[in-house]
């Protein structure tokens, strides 16, 4: 389960702030597939590194019980001179993993051919982005969150990132932030508007949509 | 840790060797220097050995500032993966440059040893003391530079202009001994020249330093650090004061 118990978030801009969170108290619970519908620059990655732990709260406290993955797809995290086999290597590693059986799905999944084993300097964003998600998929967690975007390429790729991140995260917990509100409606069954610094809890989708347009 | 040792010298043919090769063109360059405007060691050794035991300290006490500087940007989406703390990451970057000086430290002592014959180093312990003494003032200048990139990121652009005179006041091309007493006073101070003076004494049987004192690069360490700590906490809770 995910708590927020009056967690507040702010960055300062020049001589201003900005509010992510403004004393929010609300869970997630196990198994919740929530979409956090935002309008551009409404605090959606702050959101997302608080809960990956990147990011502490100003005010109060997020309690999260269970092991929370990195940003779905995100491919920030490789290595530009390793190759993709070595950095997916690596990072399995952090988590004391075997990772000959995730080396083979990542190389698989992700259709890098032999460029798998090349340096990921020489990879295209798409390619990054393919091993990236390749990445994400092949580790177990207990809770998935993702920052807007949750799969990459043409659009056949897409729809199979999608089949496997629906297969992922069923029965899992997952908090997706996003901008679009169809892709929260495929794979969240539940949502709510990040806005002025306040998460606020929406029957359904339409709802949360003219809530972000200012109806109220 | 070993993802930074495999990637920083990967993509190139001479690979690791890299490592050796600035220090080595220091301390060839200072040598001819040397010998070409006469200059004699001030204490009773061979140049190579003077030398190494002054440039070492430095180069591993300016590599481990930039590598604190460098791997907490260039690093920082490790955060992502498995609870890594930036702490953590800082933590290995010193680790690995400390391990990369001392192999180099020794295949240099091997090299003069081998082609000139010449190896003195006294006392090992202490000669690893102040070598690491060195070590700990980069890595703790290198931690406290990064908590001021949090207030502003001119840090990284003052940083090596502070740097600077370092390398002219610190002891590499002389010793502690042949400064006059009015400037010995003022330059006992510099903790670096300090680490490199421990190291001297306690490798060269010739030389004993007037100065060499650990308590002041200790001290150092301990002040630089506590301000690292201090800005990052005041800095940690600041944004909500709304």
């Amino acid at each position: 389960m995910i708590s927020f118990s009056n967690v507040s978030k702010a960055y300062r801009q020049g001589t201003s702030y900005e509010v992510i969170l403004h004393n929010q108290t609300f869970d997630i619970l196990d198994g919740q597939h929530l979409g956090v519908l935002t309008g551009p620059a409404a605090g959606k990655t702050t959101l997302i590194r608080l809960l990956a732990g990147v990011e502490e709260t100003d005010e109060g406290s997020l309690i999260i019980t269970g092991t929370t993955s990195w940003p779905i797809g995100m491919a920030a995290g490789f290595h530009p001179e390793l190759t993709g086999e070595e950095n997916v290597r690596m990072l399995v590693s952090l988590y004391n993993l075997v990772d000959k059986e995730i080396t083979c799905f990542c190389h698989e999944f992700s259709e890098l051919g032999e460029s798998f084993f090349q340096p990921i300097k020489t990879y295209s964003s798409g390619m990054r982005a393919a091993l990236g998600f390749a990445l994400s998929m092949s580790l177990d967690f207990d809770i998935y969150i993702a920052d807007e975007n949750v799969g990459v390429g043409n659009e056949e790729f897409r729809a199979k990132c999608e089949v496997m991140l629906e297969a992922r995260i069923a029965n899992k917990t997952f908090v997706f932030a996003s901008r679009n509100q169809r892709a929260l409606e495929r794979l969240c069954d539940s949502v709510a508007v990040l806005y002025h610094g306040q998460i606020i809890m929406c029957k359904d989708f339409n709802e949360a949509a003219f809530m972000l347009e200012g109806g109220n | 840790m070993v993802r930074e040792v495999r990637a920083r010298f990967s993509g190139d043919p001479l690979g690791y060797t890299w490592a050796f090769v600035t220090p080595l063109v220091w301390i060839a360059s200072i040598a001819v220097i040397f010998s070409l405007v006469g200059r004699l060691t001030p204490i009773h050794t061979d140049i190579i050995s003077f030398l190494i035991a002054g440039m070492l300290p430095y180069t591993i006490f300016r590599t481990t500032i930039s590598a604190t500087m460098r791997i907490s940007k260039a690093q920082k989406n490790m955060r992502y993966f498995a609870n890594i703390s930036a702490n953590d990451i800082l933590v290995a970057s010193t680790l690995m440059e400390l391990m990369n000086a001392i192999l180099i430290y020794i295949v240099l002592m091997a090299g003069n040893e081998l082609i000139f014959s010449h190896f003195e180093v006294a006392d090992p312990a202490m000669t690893m003391f102040g070598f690491t003494l060195a070590w700990g003032l980069g890595a703790s200048f290198g931690h406290m530079a990064v908590a001021f990139t949090q207030i502003s990121e001119a840090t990284v652009r003052f940083v090596p202009i502070l740097l600077r005179p370092m390398f002219w006041l610190s002891g590499i091309f002389f010793v502690a001994n042949e400064l006059p007493g009015g400037l010995l006073n003022v330059m006992q101070y510099n903790p670096l020249l300090q680490a490199i003076e421990i190291m001297r004494s306690a490798s060269f049987l010739g030389y004993s330093s007037r100065i060499a004192d650990p308590l002041i690069p200790l001290a150092w360490i301990v002040g630089m650090n506590l301000t690292a700590v201090l800005i990052k906490t005041l800095t940690a809770k600041k944004q909500y004061n709304i």
